[in-house]
């Protein structure tokens, strides 16, 4: 498998805390990874590193083979990833239709591709409301098809089903999934939802104080002593 | 939307109300700017004094039937405000001729306004020597005497002290410059061994007076050149005055005896200083005791140096008008102020022909506390004519164009 | 050596009330966030009533008194004004305090009337010491032991007190006030006295020195400005070693540079601001709200096309049906309309809050104005060289303004416009200084005052359209994206800071071109077209038209003009137009834009 990104030795410290330690891991074309770890384990700063809000002190990431380490946000998008936020940002003084249209000449395409695009995620005929408007799951997917719009080679979402209620979920998690899937894009997600985690990962990262603790299937990862020890009274293990 | 209503209204009745103005054919309308708001210490005698010469012209019948209508209007101590004026006191107001500014930058700009548009400006304050000489133009003329010929009359002064070093402190704008220049000038020529050691140049009305004594102090001068006035004049005063700036230090003042800046002073009025000035209170010439009573009579005021010059002003005004008839056309009028002669409190005084600069002159003397305010002692009338250059010399001096 | 420790004396007696002033903003903006225009008028009132009070009962009471007077009217300006304004985006904070530096300007004006007043100097303190030989005015030392007591005293409130707690806890922290349970409007209440009183406190001490005049506001809000954004928004310890740097620099600077004075304190601001965006002892705002309302550009719609054209023809054929007088008028609308569009674009459709849009103005003028004296440009040329030097200019200080935003942009912008204000006044062998430059009329083809309007009339409506027709189209809809969220447009591969940079460096175009039309409209160029005043006026029109309407500027220009006209004929019209101001930011946030177009949409509406 063709290995997408790969971040090499990780490391982040903010004043005398660090918060992330020496992270490794890699991503291969069409996965899906879902990275968790208990709160303050490391997941956002994790998150900030790849895509370009904050530089890591030492370590690597390489997309596609190109070291974006020390690029801007937005050079990075460029290179071939996209993201989206914990709490879905999105262009609010514009529609629907405006916001994907934004993405699509930001990302040098045509704007006439939007309605394929809101078809994909699933908001044909929205195009016209104000993305104020919508609900708030809507809003969510506005927000994944404008980071499809550069179709790129990693996709970061940030708790995708974070502020959503239960079959709502499912559906943007299956939404994420078949794009991935027919675009060939590589997924890392983090999210507490474990339905979400050990339904649709193919592989799972797990954090804690800042240091990766496992990298396995779903399976092993049930079984993985250490994991189960991090994750002791909390409900969702 | 009644917000946008009550907009809309309120312009309407602002319009209204502005754009009723009536004109009468026989009213001659003249257009007055001053900074009323800058410096209401000189400018508000000043209009005092022009209000008490058109009541005193209007009252004796007008100029051949045509009643004087003054549209005084405030600059603010701005020039870019006086030359919007001035357009709109040509262009809506559609007066016969300029008068006014005080402040020497708003007489230059002015008086480049009423070239370009071709209308006569009676600059009666201001007193940069190039509005009559090195920018000097066709439509300009000036009644006060100039810095130079001001300038001049201290440098004579100043030349029987001993005094060789000399430090200058003045406003950093067309005036304070003319100023020192004129004085550096007039000094070095009447006694060649003085020398400038130190120049001190403050922005107009935002004077540092402690770190500029200091630096003053610092050039250890046998005497002082100031030409502040004003807010500033004040601060400087009572700031050298705490560090002994003035001890021992012959110190000549522009200006300084003027009843409008040496009045606040009060009991800190400077002792021994050789000024230009007023002293209103101390002559007594027939024509300038009249002047007196009717002032005092009018406003119940006494005297500033303002108030005569917008008497001044006004008879100026008057006096081309009654030359000309009541005719109106620039042309006319331009040439009716060539060597017109005015009647004033202190006397007769032309406007020179070759130089379009009146010959009113100045008072020189020196100050005094006298029952706790300042006042000129010591002091001779010097008439403009007497320090002026000759009239080619003058001519020589102006743009050819 | 005595000298310079004379030198430095003096210097550190300016640096105590300049201290007082800012230490008191300071505290202001860093429990409310509120950036207070207003707060050199309670120096200046508290300067006024220190001098009537003086006058009838001494000196020593006057202090005292002036200082609660100006904390009192600190207290009723929070009351009647500001507190409807702390959830309202900065902008319209600026803007509402500036009107009410015009209110109070006029109240000080019917109250104490124009003339400077000379006050007394200090019972006890009027003479001075020798320290190594040289004389040292006592009350110079008494000021430097005010400005120490002060901060002192500031530690201690801060240390001790539990409203000094509060008021560290709001400055830093946001959420832990709300933790503490404690009602924000009584601490916003006390923090608007206590400030406002150090202002009248810093005004009452002046009066000893200089003059009492109507113009010490903005002289000393300037200043103030400088030295809280040097020390860091909120510090106080910031303030007073910023006020002490300042005021040295100035002291010494005076001996080397006697003419450039002016310009250290500007020159300063901008390096910290480039350096250290959040000042020597600041810490980056939280929870700052947004500089302007995120909202859609108004649409033009079928009513305004219809007005539009109305407009357009109506301009077209006024020299035809006006007055000489309507044309001259018209002229500067045109002129300030496509000042004020190029601020609207940055503004509106970027979100990038400028005070300093008189140096784009400025820098125009005065280009024009040089190519055409110095070097002898046609007026063709010298038209076309006004906005590529303003564009220049914009480019700089774009470099620096777009990483970063709200007051602290604003504050650049401002440090930007203040530094070219202050070489237009003492570059003089350039500038010609407060004289000006003079003689810059029109070429002969378009001598006349319909030609030149036609001249205007032209070049504004094609810069506006071209502008309208760029926030409309793409770039506006990218320059919207960084407007309204720019981690998005950065993960989308917008470059937001060029994307921002661009936008400045057209306002920078847009308020140049009319810049150089102004000066030959005038004829003249004077360093008021750099000055705060300009700025504001900028702001005010674009606030006036409608931040998020396309034909906001237009409207703005043409109203504000037409009511400072009709308005500035009568003696208190500053005062009116202050009043407007403040109403507008407080009760009309869309201008009178917004408010036509919702009036047309309800219009709509009941008749469908």
């Amino acid at each position: 498998m063709t290995v997408m990104l790969e971040a090499r030795a990780l490391r982040k410290s903010f004043g005398g805390l660090v918060a992330v330690d020496d992270v490794s891991f890699t991503l291969s074309r069409a996965e899906r990874v879902a990275l968790i770890g208990p709160n303050g384990a490391g997941k956002s700063t994790c998150f900030n590193l790849l895509s370009g809000e904050a530089a890591p002190d030492t370590g690597q990431i390489i997309l596609d083979g190109t070291d974006i380490s020390r690029l801007a946000p937005h050079v990075r998008q460029r290179a071939g990833l996209g993201r989206t936020f914990q709490i879905a940002a999105v262009f609010r003084s514009m529609t629907v239709s405006e916001n994907v249209t934004t993405a699509l000449i930001a990302a040098g395409r045509s704007p006439d591709n939007r309605r394929a695009l809101l078809t994909e995620v699933g908001l044909a005929g929205l195009g016209a409301r104000l993305v104020t408007d919508l609900a708030y799951g809507d809003i969510k997917r506005v927000e994944m098809a404008m980071a499809l719009a550069a179709r790129p080679k990693v996709l970061l979402l940030d708790e995708p089903t974070a502020g959503m209620a239960g079959p709502e979920r499912t559906r943007i998690m299956e939404t994420a999934a078949a794009l991935a899937d027919k675009n060939g894009t590589a997924l890392l997600f983090t999210e507490h939802d474990m339905d979400a985690v050990f339904g649709f990962a193919d592989r799972i990262l797990v954090m804690d104080q800042g240091r990766l603790i496992a990298d396995g299937t779903p399976d092993e990862i049930r079984e993985n002593t250490e994991v189960k020890r991090v994750y002791l009274g909390d409900p969702d293990a | 939307m009644t917000f946008s209503r009550t907009i809309a209204a309120a312009f309407l009745s602002l319009f209204v109300l502005t754009s009723a103005q009536t004109t009468h054919a026989d009213t001659i309308r003249i257009g007055e700017i001053n900074s009323y708001s800058r410096l209401p210490a000189f400018t508000e005698p000043y209009k005092k004094g022009w209000q008490l010469a058109l009541e005193e012209i209007n009252a004796s019948g007008g100029i051949f039937g045509h009643t004087l209508e003054v549209i005084s209007r405030d600059d603010a101590g701005k020039p870019g405000n006086a030359v919007k004026i001035a357009e709109e006191l040509v262009s809506r107001d559609k007066v016969a001729l300029l008068a006014g500014t005080f402040f020497s930058h708003i007489g230059l700009a002015v008086s480049d306004f009423a070239k370009q548009k071709k209308m006569l400006f009676i600059a009666s304050e201001p007193l940069t020597d190039a509005l009559v000489w090195s920018k000097g133009n066709d439509y300009t003329f000036r009644l006060r005497p100039s810095t130079y010929m001001q300038a001049a009359m201290l440098a004579r002064e100043a030349a029987k002290t001993d005094a060789i070093k000399w430090a200058t402190v003045a406003p950093n704008y067309a005036y304070g410059k003319d100023a020192v220049a004129a004085f550096q000038q007039v000094l070095k020529s009447l006694k060649p061994n003085v020398e400038f050691v130190d120049e001190q140049w403050p922005a107009l009305f935002k004077i540092d007076a402690g770190v500029t004594v200091r630096a003053l102090e610092a050039a250890k001068p046998d005497a002082i050149y100031n030409v502040t006035f004003g807010s500033d004049l004040a601060a400087f005063v009572r700031e050298g005055a705490v560090r002994g700036l003035f001890e021992n230090r012959t110190v000549v003042s522009l200006l300084t005896g003027e009843p409008e800046y040496l009045e606040p002073l009060k009991g800190e009025a400077p002792e021994g200083w050789i000024v230009t000035g007023y002293p209103w209170y101390a002559i007594d010439t027939e024509a300038h005791t009249a002047f007196k009573a009717a002032y005092e009579a009018r406003w119940d005021e006494t005297l500033k140096m303002g108030s005569l010059v917008g008497y001044n002003t006004m008879m100026t005004i008057a006096a081309v008008l009654t030359e000309t008839k009541g005719n109106i056309d620039t042309e006319t009028l331009l040439a009716a102020m060539k060597d017109l002669k005015v009647a004033t409190p202190q006397g007769e005084i032309i406007y020179r022909a070759a130089d379009h600069q009146a010959t009113m002159g100045s008072w020189v003397g020196r100050t005094k506390v006298v029952d706790g305010a300042g006042q000129m002692v010591d002091w001779t009338y010097v008439d403009g004519g007497d320090v002026l250059p000759p009239p080619a010399e003058a001519k020589a001096m102006r743009p050819t164009d | 050596m005595g000298f310079f420790v004379a030198q430095f004396l003096t210097g550190l007696a300016s640096a105590s009330s300049l201290f007082l002033v800012a230490a008191g903003l300071s505290i202001i903006f860093g429990v409310t966030r509120v950036v207070n225009f207003a707060h050199g008028s309670l120096y200046m009132i508290g300067a006024f009533i220190a001098y009537s009070v003086a006058s009838r009962f001494g000196f020593w009471i006057a202090v005292p008194v002036a200082a609660v007077g100006a904390g009192a009217l600190g207290w009723v300006m929070e009351r009647t004004v500001l507190r409807h304004l702390y959830k309202a985006p900065e902008l319209f904070q600026l803007v509402a305090t500036f009107g009410l530096v015009l209110i109070i300007q006029d109240a000080a004006l019917w109250l104490w009337g124009p003339t400077d007043l000379l006050g007394p100097r200090a019972p006890g303190l009027s003479g001075a010491i020798h320290i190594l030989d040289e004389p040292i005015p006592t009350y110079d030392l008494f000021l430097i032991a005010v400005g120490l007591a002060v901060l002192g005293g500031v530690w201690w409130m801060f240390a001790r007190t539990r409203f000094g707690v509060l008021v560290r806890a709001a400055t830093e922290d946001r959420e832990m006030l709300q933790a503490l349970g404690v009602r924000p409007d009584r601490l916003f209440q006390v923090t608007f006295f206590i400030g406002a009183a150090l202002a009248g406190l810093g005004g009452a001490l002046e009066v000893p020195r200089q003059t009492v005049t109507l113009s010490m506001d903005l002289t000393i809000i300037a200043e103030a400005f400088v030295v809280v954004v040097i020390g860091g928004m909120g510090s106080v310890l910031g303030a007073f070693l910023a006020a002490v740097l300042i005021a040295e620099l100035n002291a010494f600077g005076i001996l080397i540079f006697p003419e450039i004075t002016l310009v250290i304190a500007f020159v300063v601001m901008a390096v910290v601001l480039i350096v250290r965006p959040y000042g020597l002892l600041g810490k980056a705002p939280q929870g700052a709200h947004a500089a302007v309302e995120i909202q859609a550009p108004a649409k033009l719609g079928k009513y305004g096309r219809i007005g539009g054209g109305l407009l357009l023809v109506g301009l077209l054929i006024l020299p035809l049906v006006g007055s000489e007088f309507a044309v001259v008028l018209m002229t500067d609308v045109l002129i300030f309309a496509l000042m004020a569009a190029g601020l609207h674009f940055m503004m509106g459709t970027g979100g990038l809050i400028s005070f300093g849009h008189a140096a784009f103005f400025g820098l125009g003028a005065y280009g024009a104005a040089l190519l055409s004296s110095k070097l002898g440009f046609s007026m063709w040329l010298a038209l076309a060289g006004a906005p590529v030097i303003a564009a220049i200019g914009a480019a700089l200080i774009g470099l620096f303004a777009v990483r970063l935003s709200g007051v602290y942009l604003a504050m650049l912008t401002l440090a930007g416009a203040q530094i070219l204000w202050s070489l237009g006044v003492q570059w003089q062998d350039l500038t010609g200084g407060d004289d000006g430059i003079l003689g810059i009329w029109p070429a002969d083809s378009v001598t006349g005052t319909t030609a030149f309007y036609y001249l205007c009339f032209g070049l504004s409506v094609i810069a506006i359209a071209a502008m309208m027709a760029a926030a409309g189209g793409r770039f506006g809809l990218l320059l919207r994206a960084t407007r309204d969220n720019a981690p998005r447009a950065r993960a989308l591969g917008i470059n937001v800071g060029k994307r921002r940079w661009a936008a400045i460096v057209i306002a920078g175009m847009a308020a140049g071109l009319a810049g150089g039309l102004y000066v030959f409209s005038k004829g003249s160029v004077f360093p008021s077209t750099l000055a705060i005043p300009r700025s504001v006026d900028a702001l005010v029109m674009v606030l006036l038209g409608g931040l998020h309407a396309p034909a906001g500027p237009i409207i703005g220009a043409g109203v504000f003009t037409l009511l400072e006209d009709s308005l500035s004929r009568l003696d208190y019209w500053r005062a009116l137009l202050g009043a407007f101001i403040v109403a507008i930011a407080i009760s009309a946030p869309g201008g009178i834009g917004g408010a036509l177009s919702n009036w047309v949409s309800r219009a709509q509406r009941q008749r469908s």
